[in-house]
């Protein structure tokens, strides 16, 4: 009996990966738990082990060729000895996820589409389970592409899609220049009917009002598909390489690519207002110093500036839930759970993994949270679940050199803030009813919220409060 | 069944239609005596006298001119142009006289009248003798024009012509004269006219084409099949006015790419017709640009290899094919 390799669950939120790199091929020999194929999500890329030792009788899935969770990528065929044992095994692994009921939806959803990052945090209570995915699965919008994207489709390409509730933007492109051909189109459609569940279902609605608001965002996606594309700008073209010597050229991972979409879809959909505040936060850096020692003894690990204003974030955007949000087709989604998103630095570009639920803890849980997802990072284990889900995003990018500055959101958020420099400066306060110049430690802080939803006294009180509460909170260990 | 060229079924059907209809007769350049220049008309003089197969003067106008005042009272001229090149010299007779003749009398006379035409390049003619001018006659309401691929059709069509209670420009391909054989069915049979044939079922890419081309599109198909795996679809249109719509409607649906092929110039060729018919009626379906192979926008030269560049061939719609496959 053959071995199936088949696509892994890799996380709750994931419904398919894209097979990236084989790294055996048809007949080789291998051996259990050697890496077989790359496979890429939306944010991990993971090696998937051979499930027996044996030989490789059948490669089904081609490199980049885009599968549900559960589809057969390869057939191996055990080797004598290692049959039974594979038999075995294979009787008795543990089921993934049955392909019949796949999370939330078969039809290839837009969400976790490059250019906006997933939105797919688990409701905080069963209330909310039946009405917000409901609803925001509703609204979520076709892909729209920036004017800089050049894919463009056939028209019995676009029939399809339209008819069977298929994302363009996941199926891969064999034709010209990447062009998805009607081919592309048939075969992706063949993989998820034989993969998964019946496809599309429409979205799901529960009431006539949602139903209404579900096909007005349709219909806005629609006329933006069928406006064209270069209105303004498209004709634009940067120069032509032209190659010199000692020139390295450095192709971009996949990573680099998605940030890279990310960043231009943040940029060119959502009017960034910047906005920065000035922090006295000695109190805070003296807290930090009183517990330093202790704390370090009993986690294991430093206390950092990042955990206060992580706190102090969290209980602001609970003051100011419009700034705990995300933009859903035409609609604005406020999120009760509060997932922070904490930007952090990797050798392959920048993750942001998020705290779930952080409206519930202390400062302790934060700081172990946080310390838990830079150690994944650093390690390598991070997961799709940890990268998904997030309501608002901090950045700390590093106190050297940078007064401050405005990162660009994390789509589909509203908002993010980020930390700047921290310095000793002299500074004027009010001693007993007179000015006097002390020296504080200082930082700025910055928030660049999205003008769509945001306007400018709902960011510059968020971000005042933010700042207030770093300044003057007791916290508390 | 016996194995026959291409100009021995066009001489066929002639017996045949002579013999079963004493109105048939034959008019052209040399069609008598020396039985064409082709020898097309081979045996008709022998078999049914010089009053139904007579030798004309060279006059183009002349002779489509009487053949249009014969078929009006009655009888079924079938008047051959020596050369479809010089077709141009009776195009006032065809499209001013003989096109129009059923209306200008309200419906009241009719003009079964049957102009064969041989036309096509490949047999370094040069450019008197290697002429496709059935663009000039498709948008002649009036007319019906054709345009065999095969022995059979030309057979069954040239019969459909003579029998048709309209005037029919036939053209038929002189490099298919003897160069293709087929083996045909003993005695009588006609092929409709207005309805296109598939030659070869395919599902990647339809290639519509007629006449001389059919030949290096089934050949190319053949081969993108063998080496790439792809179907392609081929559509012989057989008659060009009127166009089966249907038909080719129905295959660009099928396929999504389209590439036309005639070895007529591009320019104001059949071509442009069926891409705009596509583009039209069946745009949703399309999954590519309806491109098209044909003769370049310049006269056929006598030198083979410019004869060579100038008209299309198996490379070149081998090349077109993958390309649009690729697309």
């Amino acid at each position: 009996m053959a071995i199936d390799v088949t696509m892994p669950q890799m996380g709750e939120s994931v419904v398919e990966g894209t097979v990236a790199k084989w790294l055996v091929k048809e007949g080789d020999v291998v051996i259990e738990d050697q890496p077989l194929v790359e496979i890429s999500t939306d944010k991990v890329d993971t090696e998937i082990p051979s499930p027996g030792a044996g030989r490789i009788s059948k490669i089904i899935a081609a490199e980049g060729q885009t599968l549900p969770v559960g589809a057969t990528l390869a057939e191996i065929e055990p080797t004598a000895g290692a049959k039974a044992a594979a038999q075995a095994r294979v009787a008795s692994a543990p089921k993934v996820e049955a392909p019949t009921k796949p999370p939330l939806s078969v039809v290839p959803r837009p969400q976790p589409a490059p250019t906006r990052p997933p939105e797919s945090a688990p409701p905080s209570s069963p209330a909310e389970t039946a009405a917000v995915p409901a609803r925001a699965e509703a609204l979520r919008p076709v892909p729209v592409k920036t004017a800089g994207d050049h894919r463009r489709y056939s028209p019995v390409v676009l029939k399809i899609a339209a008819e069977h509730g298929i994302d363009l933007e996941r199926v891969p492109g064999t034709g010209f220049s990447g062009r998805v051909s009607k081919r592309d189109v048939e075969r992706y459609l063949d993989v998820l009917r034989k993969g998964t569940a019946p496809p599309p279902a429409a979205p799901v609605s529960s009431s006539n009002a949602q139903a209404a608001v579900a096909e007005r965002s349709a219909t806005a996606a629609a006329q933006a598909l069928a406006r064209p594309a270069a209105a303004l700008g498209g004709a634009y073209k940067p120069p032509l390489y032209q190659p010199r010597e000692g020139d390295e050229v450095e192709t971009f991972t996949r990573r680099r690519k998605l940030i890279a979409e990310h960043m231009v879809y943040s940029k060119t959909h959502s009017p960034h207002v910047g906005t920065v505040a000035e922090l006295d936060v000695t109190r805070a850096m003296r807290f930090r110093q009183t517990h330093k020692q202790e704390f370090e003894r009993r986690e294991g690990f430093a206390l950092t500036m990042l955990p206060l204003a992580a706190f102090a974030t969290v209980r602001a955007l609970k003051e100011f839930p419009r700034m705990n949000a995300s933009i859903v087709g035409d609609s604005l989604v406020i999120r009760r759970q509060i997932n922070l998103g904490i930007a952090m630095d990797t050798e392959e570009g920048l993750l942001v993994p998020v705290i779930k639920a952080a409206e519930a803890m202390s400062l302790t849980g934060i700081a172990r949270e946080i310390e838990s997802l830079r150690r994944k990072v650093a390690e390598k284990k991070i997961s799709a679940d940890d990268l998904v889900g997030g309501s608002f995003t901090l950045s700390n990018p590093g106190r050297e050199g940078n007064l401050y500055g405005f990162a660009i959101i994390n789509q589909p958020q509203v908002g993010i803030l980020r930390m700047g420099e921290v310095k000793k400066r002299p500074v004027v306060v009010d001693v007993d009813g007179s000015d006097a110049i002390v020296i504080r430690t200082m930082m700025y802080l910055a928030l660049s919220y999205d003008h769509r939803v945001v306007d400018g006294v709902l960011g510059n009180r968020f971000l005042f409060r933010a700042a207030r509460l770093l300044e003057e909170t007791d916290f508390e260990l | 069944m016996e194995q026959q060229t291409y100009i021995k079924a066009i001489n066929t059907a002639l017996h045949e239609e002579m013999r079963r209809d004493e109105n048939v007769f034959v008019m052209g350049e040399d069609v008598a005596d020396l039985g064409g220049a082709f020898k097309a008309t081979e045996g008709l003089r022998e078999a049914f006298g010089e009053e139904r197969v007579i030798d004309t003067p060279i006059s183009e106008a002349l002779i489509v001119g009487a053949g249009i005042g014969a078929a009006v009272l009655g009888m079924r001229p079938v008047v051959e142009m020596q050369f479809a090149d010089f077709i141009s010299c009776a195009f006032d007779q065809i499209v001013n006289m003989a096109a129009t003749l059923r209306y200008r009398h309200g419906g009241q006379a009719a003009c079964p009248l049957v102009v064969r035409a041989p036309s096509g390049a490949g047999v370094h003619g040069a450019l008197f003798h290697s002429q496709n001018p059935e663009a000039w006659f498709t948008r002649v309401p009036g007319l019906k024009v054709v345009a065999p691929a095969t022995v059979y059709d030309a057979k069954g069509l040239l019969k459909s012509a003579i029998r048709d209670g309209n005037p029919v420009v036939y053209f038929e391909h002189k490099r298919l004269y003897r160069s293709i054989k087929e083996d045909l069915p003993e005695g009588d049979f006609t092929v409709p006219i207005g309805v296109a044939e598939i030659r070869k079922e395919g599902s990647d890419l339809s290639l519509i084409t007629y006449g001389g081309t059919l030949g290096p599109s089934l050949d190319a198909a053949r081969i993108v099949e063998k080496e790439d795996g792809l179907g392609v679809e081929v559509l012989d249109l057989r008659t060009l006015l009127p166009l089966d719509r249907e038909a080719i409607l129905a295959t660009a649906r099928k396929t999504g790419k389209v590439l036309v092929v005639h070895e007529d110039r591009l320019t104001g060729g059949i071509g442009g017709e069926v891409a705009a018919l596509i583009s039209e009626h069946a745009f949703e379906d399309l999954d590519g640009p309806v491109r098209r192979v044909a003769a370049l926008d310049t006269h056929v030269a006598f030198s083979p290899p410019l004869e060579q560049t100038i008209l299309p061939d198996t490379n070149k719609i081998l090349e077109a094919i993958r390309s649009l496959a690729a697309y």
